[in-house]
C-alpha cells in the first residue's frame, strides 16, 4: 500500500530520467539518477529493480563485472520482493526480472565464478518464467546464454547447437531483450573456431557478418578476429615462407589479413571493450611476429597489461599466455621484453587466484598446469603446438565472452 | 579390360533436393562423411577384420572400404532412385536414400569405384553436381570394396582438413563398431568402436565401473560423472546412463545422445527424461533410428517412443542398484540432485523408499539418515503445544537459519532443511508419527522480554544496517548466559547467500544478545552516539554476522577483534582514550612466525625462536598471540607483518588462522616466506606451495624442540635469500 504518493512520484521521476539517459547512450550520466532511485526512501521494489538492472548493465558494458554482479543481485532481490500476486501484471517485473537473470549469469561466467548453483538456478527459474511471459525472444536468449555457459564448461557441441538454434530462432524477430542475433552469431563463430571440425564454417560465417552493413561493430570485430585467428593458424601450420606471410599480412582484399586487422581495429576503437581491444592487440602482435616485425612487442605488452589490469582476471591469463606464445616464436637468443614478463606475472597471479573456480568449470589440473607453465617459464613448452590448438584452445574456451 | 559404359538417369529432382540439403550445411558440414562411412560399414559387416579408411588432400575427401562392393544393378538402384529405399540387410545403417546426395553439399564431382565379389571387374561412377544423370563405366579393379571420392567445390576446399575430419569422425562415428583410420595414422579415430555393441552392458541393467563407459559418457555428455549404468534390450537397443558429479541446468534440452548402431543421429532433446529426472545424462543406441530423422519426426517415431517409455524405469533401477551396491554413492547423489528428485518422489513410490533409507539429513549432530534421525526425536513444547516426539528444523530460506546455536545450547538436535528436505521430513514424520516444528517456535515459546532501552538501540542502528541490506534487528538472551561467554550476534542469511565454501554470506537480519557487555554498553550510550559512530558500529556488527560459521576458529578470532574495536570505538566516541601501543620499526631484523595455537606446536616455536634469535642471526622473532600490543589481534597481525621482513608459517595442523596469516605474508613478500609442513600436510599442499619455500619435516620432530632446532638450523642454511637479512649477523 503506497502511503506517500508525492515521494513515489519523485522516485519514479528519477528513474524515468535515468532511463532516458541510459537509452540515449549517456550511460555514465544515467548512473546518478539511477542510484538515487535505489536510495530513495519512497521507492518501490519495482522501481529499484529497474534502476539496479540498468546500473548493472552500465557496469557490464564497462566490463566492471564485480559491480555489475552486485547490482544484478540487488535487482533480483528487489524482483523477489514484489508480491507473487503482482508479478504477472507488473511490467517492471516481467521485463527486468529475466533480463537481470541473463545479465547475472553472464557476469558470473565472465568472472569465472564458481557459483554454478546461481547460474543453473537462474537458468531454470527464467526458463519457467519464459513460459508465462510474452517475450518472443526469451527462450532463444536463454539458449544463447546457456550455449556460452556450456562452451565454458567444455561442451562445444552443445554450445554450437544451442547458439545455432538461438540464432535461427531470433532471425525473424524484431525486439530483443538481451543479445542481438548477430551477437549470437558471433558467439557461435567463436565456438566453431574452437573445434577443428568447425573451422570449415568460420570463413563463411565471418563473411556473412562482415558483409552485412547492419551488423554492429562488436560482432564485426569478433568475426574479423575469428577469421584472422584461422588464417594465422593455417599459415603457420602449412609452414608458409616469410614472403608468403608478408604478402598475406599486407593483403587488403576483403578476405585479406590486412583488411581484417583494420576492421578489428575499427571495432576496438568503437567499442572500447577489453576483449576486442586486447584481441586486436594480440592479433596485430601475432601477425607482426609472423612477418618478422618485432619492434612493437614491449609497447603492445604494456597496453595489454593495462587492459588486463582493468578487465576480468581470466582475460589477463589468456592475453599473457598468448603474448608469451607469440614472443616465444622469436630466437631464444633475444631477451624477453620486461613488459612481456610483467604481463606474464600478472597472468600468473590471476591464474593462481582463479585456480579453484577454473576447476569448477571442469578443467583438469594438467590443463591449468600447462597455462601456468607458459606464464611462469620461458618457452618452448611441451604440447604448445599451433595457434588454435594446444593449451591455448581450452583457455580461449573459458575466457572468451 | 572391360568396356561397358552407361549413362544412368536419376529419377528425383536433384537440384531441389540439393537446395534442401544445403540448408544443413551449417549444422552438419561433414554430413557426407557420415553417410558414406555408414554405407562403407554396411558393405563391410560380416567380413572379418574389416576397417574403413578416410583420406584427404587439398581438394578431395575419400572414403574407402574393403567390403562386399557393388554390382552395376546395386549402383543403379542406390544412386538413381534418390529418396527410395535400398535394403542393406539386417543390421544395416544406411538406406541409400538422400544420403548419396549429401556428397554434393560440398563436392562438385563424385567418383565411386567399386568391385563386388560377384563381378570379375569393377565399376566407376562419375557424377557432376546438379546433373540428373551419372556415368557408369566398367573398370579394372583388383581389390574388392568401394572407394568414394568427393572432389570438393572450390568454396569448400577448406573442408579437406584432416584435423576437422578427425574431430567430426571421432564424435559422430565414435561408436561405430568398426575401426576407422584417417590418413596415415595407425590408430583408429574411434578407439571405442567396439565397446557399445560388443562389450557394453548387456541384460536388464547393471552398474558400470569400466573407465571406457565413463569416457564415452563424458565424451558425449560433457560432464564429470559419479556413477554409470548400462542396459540392453532384446531388439538390440542399448542404454547407457550417467549421473553427474554436480548439478547442471538441464533446461529445455536433456543431455541424451541418440545413435543408430553406433552412428550419431542427433542429440539433446526436449522432454526426453521425466522433468525431475533430467539431471541424468545418457546415450541411447537403437537400431530402429533412421540416420536422416529430424527432431520433429522423432516424436512420432516408434523406436523413440519405445525408448522414452522405458527410460524412467531404467533411471529408477539405476538408483536402486546404487542403493543396494553403493549406498554411500547413492547418498551423495541424493544430496547433489536432491532438489529435482524430491519433487519427483511425490509421484514415484520407488524413490520414496530410497530417500527414506539413504538420504542423509544435515543435523546439528552430524549427517543422519531417517532411521537414525527418527531415534533422536524428543519430547518438547513448541508454539505452546506439547509434543512427545518432535524434531526441530531450520530452513535455508527462512529467517531462522542461524538460530541453530540457540537450540543447540538448549540441548536439542536440529535438522537443517535444504533442497526440499522440509517436505521430505514432513512426509517421513507423518508416516512414523513424528512432529516437525520450526526452531523459531521454540524461541517464541521461551517468552523472552526485551527492555525498552534495547529497542531504542535497534531503532538507531536499523538505518545504518539497512546499508548492508540487513532489514531487521532483534534481540535475544539465553538462560544461564552468565555462566558462559555470551554470543554477541546471530545472523540470519538471505536465500541469496554465497555457497558454503565461501567465507561471507549475505545477511538479512541480525539478532543481538542483550547479555553481551558490548550490547549492554551500546544500549546504555545509544542516545549519545553520533551518526558516524553508529555507522561504524553497524559495519562492525555486520562484519561479525556476515562471516560464515564453518570457519569456527577464524570466526571467533574475528568476532573478538571486532568486539575490541567496537569497545575502543565506543570509548573514543565517548571521549575516553587508551594508551598508544608501542610500534616496532621496519629497521629491526624481525621475523614473524605463524603457528597453530596448540601445545603440540610449542616445540616448533621454541626451536624456530632459539635458532633465529641466537647468533649468527640475532633476529627479533615474534608471533601473533604472544606479541600483540595493538587494540585487536587482527591489527596486531597486520602490524607485525608490516614491520617484519622475514616470515615463517607452519601449515601443519589445519589451522585457519595460520592460513590467513600465511596469505598476508605471501602477499607482502613471498620470497621472504618459509613454509614449514609435516610430511602428511605436505602431501596435501597445492603444487604451487610445494616449491622452494617449503621445508618438510617428520611429524615426530615436533615432540623434541632440540632435535627440531637442529634440523631447522641446518635446513635454513640452504635458503640463502631467507637468511640474508640486513641487521642480523653475517650467516656462516
Amino acid at each position: 500500500m503506497v502511503s506517500n504518493w508525492p515521494g513515489l512520484a519523485r522516485a519514479h521521476g528519477a528513474l524515468m530520467h535515468g532511463m532516458r539517459l541510459f537509452h540515449d547512450g549517456l550511460r555514465d550520466a544515467a548512473m546518478a539518477p539511477l542510484a538515487t532511485v535505489l536510495r530513495h526512501p519512497h521507492g518501490t521494489p519495482s522501481l529499484r529493480l529497474a534502476a539496479a538492472g540498468l546500473l548493472a548493465e552500465t557496469y557490464r558494458g564497462r566490463a566492471d563485472f564485480l559491480h555489475a554482479e552486485h547490482y544484478y543481485r540487488t535487482a533480483l532481490a528487489e524482483a523477489d520482493a514484489i508480491p507473487a500476486h503482482e508479478r504477472p501484471v507488473n511490467e517492471w517485473y516481467l521485463h527486468y526480472r529475466p533480463r537481470c537473470a541473463l545479465g547475472l549469469i553472464t557476469v558470473l561466467r565472465r568472472l569465472i565464478s564458481s557459483d554454478h548453483r546461481t547460474i543453473t538456478t537462474e537458468l531454470r527459474v527464467t526458463r519457467d518464467l519464459a513460459g508465462h511471459l510474452a517475450i518472443a525472444d526469451l527462450a532463444w536468449q536463454l539458449s544463447a546464454v546457456d550455449g556460452v555457459y556450456r562452451r565454458q564448461c567444455g561442451d562445444l557441441d552443445g554450445a554450437a547447437s544451442l547458439l545455432g538454434q538461438a540464432h535461427h530462432g531470433m532471425t525473424d524477430l524484431r525486439g530483443f531483450c538481451f543479445w542481438y542475433p548477430e551477437h549470437v552469431a558471433a558467439l557461435r563463430l567463436q565456438v566453431q573456431l574452437l573445434t577443428p571440425s568447425g573451422h570449415a564454417l568460420v570463413r563463411r560465417g565471418a563473411r556473412a557478418l562482415l558483409d552485412d552493413p547492419s551488423v554492429r561493430p562488436w560482432s564485426r570485430a569478433v568475426a574479423a578476429a575469428c577469421y584472422l585467428h584461422l588464417q594465422l593458424d593455417r599459415m603457420l601450420e602449412r609452414g608458409a615462407s616469410m614472403a608468403e606471410r608478408i604478402a598475406a599480412a599486407a593483403d587488403l582484399s576483403p578476405d585479406g589479413a590486412g583488411h581484417l586487422l583494420e576492421t578489428l581495429e575499427i571495432g576496438a576503437r568503437d567499442e572500447r571493450d577489453p576483449l576486442i581491444d586486447s584481441e586486436w592487440l594480440i592479433l596485430r602482435l601475432a601477425w607482426h611476429q609472423a612477418t618478422g616485425q618485432t619492434g612493437s612487442v614491449g609497447e603492445t605488452a604494456r597496453e595489454l597489461l593495462e587492459i588486463a589490469a582493468g578487465g576480468p582476471p581470466i582475460l589477463g591469463v589468456l592475453r599473457a599466455c598468448e603474448a608469451r606464445v607469440i614472443v616465444a616464436q622469436r630466437s631464444p637468443a633475444i631477451r624477453e621484453d620486461d613488459a612481456v614478463t610483467a604481463l606474464a606475472q600478472h597472468g600468473s597471479q590471476a591464474l593462481r587466484e582463479l585456480r579453484a573456480p577454473i576447476a569448477s568449470y571442469g578443467y583438469d589440473a594438467d590443463t591449468v598446469a600447462a597455462w601456468a607453465c607458459i606464464l611462469d617459464t620461458p618457452g618452448p613448452w611441451p604440447g604448445v603446438t599451433g595457434w588454435l590448438g594446444g593449451p591455448l584452445s581450452p583457455l580461449r574456451r573459458l575466457a572468451w565472452p | 579390360m572391360p568396356s561397358a559404359s552407361y549413362d544412368v538417369a536419376v529419377t528425383a529432382d536433384v537440384p531441389r533436393l540439393l537446395s534442401v540439403l544445403s540448408q544443413r550445411l551449417t549444422s552438419d558440414p561433414y554430413a557426407a562423411i557420415r553417410e558414406y562411412v555408414s554405407n562403407a560399414y554396411d558393405a563391410s559387416r560380416g567380413i572379418a577384420a574389416s576397417s574403413i579408411w578416410i583420406g584427404c588432400d587439398d581438394r578431395s575427401i575419400t572414403v574407402d572400404d574393403q567390403g562386399c562392393g557393388m554390382t552395376s544393378e546395386i549402383i543403379k538402384t542406390a544412386f538413381s532412385r534418390i529418396g527410395g529405399h535400398h535394403e542393406t540387410g539386417p543390421g544395416g545403417i544406411g538406406e541409400f536414400g538422400l544420403g548419396v546426395l549429401t556428397a554434393f553439399m560440398i563436392a562438385e564431382r563424385l567418383v565411386v569405384e567399386t568391385r563386388s565379389e560377384r563381378d570379375a571387374h569393377g565399376w566407376r561412377l562419375e557424377w557432376l553436381r546438379g546433373k540428373q544423370h551419372f556415368s557408369l563405366q566398367a573398370i579394372a579393379r583388383a581389390r574388392r570394396g568401394t572407394t568414394a571420392t568427393l572432389h570438393l567445390a572450390k568454396e569448400h576446399y577448406e573442408m579437406a582438413y584432416e584435423a576437422g575430419i578427425r574431430d567430426y569422425v571421432s564424435r559422430v562415428l565414435g561408436l561405430l563398431p568398426m575401426p576407422i583410420y584417417l590418413g596415415r595414422n595407425e590408430q583408429p579415430v574411434n578407439p571405442h568402436h567396439s565397446w557399445l555393441l560388443e562389450r557394453g552392458a548387456g541384460g536388464p541393467g547393471q552398474l558400470l565401473s569400466s573407465p571406457e563407459a565413463y569416457d564415452i559418457l563424458r565424451r558425449y555428455c560433457q560432464l564429470e560423472l559419479i556413477a554409470a549404468y548400462g542396459a540392453s534390450g532384446a531388439n538390440g537397443s542399448r542404454i547407457l546412463l550417467g549421473i553427474p558429479v554436480r548439478e547442471h541446468a538441464p533446461l529445455q534440452r536433456h543431455r541424451v545422445q541418440f545413435f543408430s548402431r553406433g552412428v550419431w543421429v542427433l542429440g539433446e532433446l526436449a522432454a526426453f527424461f521425466p522433468e525431475n529426472l533430467a539431471f541424468v545424462v545418457g546415450i541411447v543406441d537403437h537400431p530402429g533410428f533412421a540416420l536422416q530423422i529430424s527432431r520433429d519426426n522423432l516424436r512420432a517415431d516408434r523406436a523413440f517412443g519405445e525408448v522414452r517409455e522405458a527410460i524412467e524405469g531404467h533411471i529408477l533401477g539405476f538408483l536402486e542398484l546404487l542403493g543396494e551396491q553403493q549406498p554411500k554413492l547413492l547418498a551423495a547423489v541424493l544430496e547433489t540432485h536432491g532438489t529435482l528428485l524430491h519433487a519427483h518422489q511425490r509421484r514415484q513410490p520407488r524413490l520414496r523408499a530410497l530417500f527414506r533409507n539413504h538420504h542423509r539429513f544435515h543435523t546439528s549432530v552430524g549427517p543422519k539418515t531417517w532411521p537414525e534421525l527418527s531415534k533422536l526425536a524428543y519430547a518438547a513444547t513448541a508454539a505452546g503445544t506439547r509434543y512427545e516426539r518432535l524434531l526441530f528444523v531450520v530452513s535455508e530460506s527462512g529467517a531462522d537459519l542461524q538460530v541453530q546455536p540457540v537450540a543447540t545450547r538448549w540441548g536439542y538436535p536440529v535438522v537443517r532443511a535444504v533442497n526440499g528436505d522440509r517436505d521430505l521430513l514432513e512426509d517421513l514424520g507423518h508416516t512414523d508419527g513424528i512432529q516437525i516444528a520450526n526452531i523459531g517456535d521454540l524461541i517464541e515459546s521461551a517468552g523472552i522480554t526485551i527492555p525498552e532501552v534495547f529497542r531504542a538501540l535497534a531503532a538507531r542502528l536499523a538505518p545504518e544496517l539497512q546499508r548492508h541490506r540487513v532489514n531487521a534487528v532483534t534481540f535475544f538472551a539465553l538462560p544461564g548466559e552468565s555462566l558462559r561467554p555470551a554470543e554477541l550476534a546471530i545472523a540470519t542469511a538471505s536465500p541469496l547467500h554465497r555457497p558454503s565454501h565461501e567465507t561471507w554470506v549475505q545477511v538479512d537480519s541480525l539478532m543481538l544478545n542483550v547479555a553481551h557487555p558490548v550490547i549492554e554498553l551500546l544500549a546504555a550510550v545509544a542516545p549519545q552516539l553520533t551518526n558516524e559512530a553508529l555507522a561504524g558500529i553497524a559495519d562492525a556488527l555486520f562484519a561479525i554476522a556476515a562471516l560464515q560459521s564453518p570457519l569456527q576458529e577464524t570466526h571467533h578470532r574475528v568476532t573478538g577483534i571486532v568486539v575490541r574495536q567496537l569497545l575502543e570505538g565506543l570509548e573514543q566516541s565517548l571521549g575516553r582514550h587508551g594508551p598508544e601501543p608501542t610500534r616496532a620499526t621496519t629497521a629491526q631484523p624481525r621475523c614473524f612466525v605463524a603457528l597453530p595455537y596448540r601445545a603440540s606446536f610449542d616445540p616448533v616455536w621454541t626451536a624456530v625462536r632459539s635458532v633465529l634469535e641466537a647468533p649468527p642471526y640475532g633476529w627479533t622473532v615474534c608471533r601473533a598471540d604472544l606479541d600483540v600490543h595493538e587494540p585487536s589481534v587482527l591489527e596486531g597481525v597486520l602490524h607485525h607483518i608490516a614491520n617484519s621482513r622475514r616470515f615463517v608459517a607452519d601449515v601443519s595442523g589445519d589451522s585457519d588462522s595460520v592460513l590467513i596469516e600465511l596469505g598476508m605474508m605471501l602477499h607482502k613478500d613471498a620470497q621472504s616466506t618459509l613454509l614449514l609442513a609435516d610430511e602428511r600436510t605436505f602431501a596435501r599442499l597445492p603444487t604451487d606451495l610445494k616449491g622452494t619455500i617449503c621445508m618438510v619435516y617428520r611429524e615426530e620432530l615436533r615432540n623434541d624442540p632440540i632435535e627440531f632446532g637442529a634440523w631447522f638450523a641446518r635446513e635454513i642454511l640452504a635458503r640463502k635469500h631467507f637468511i640474508a637479512m640486513h641487521g642480523g649477523r653475517t650467516p656462516p
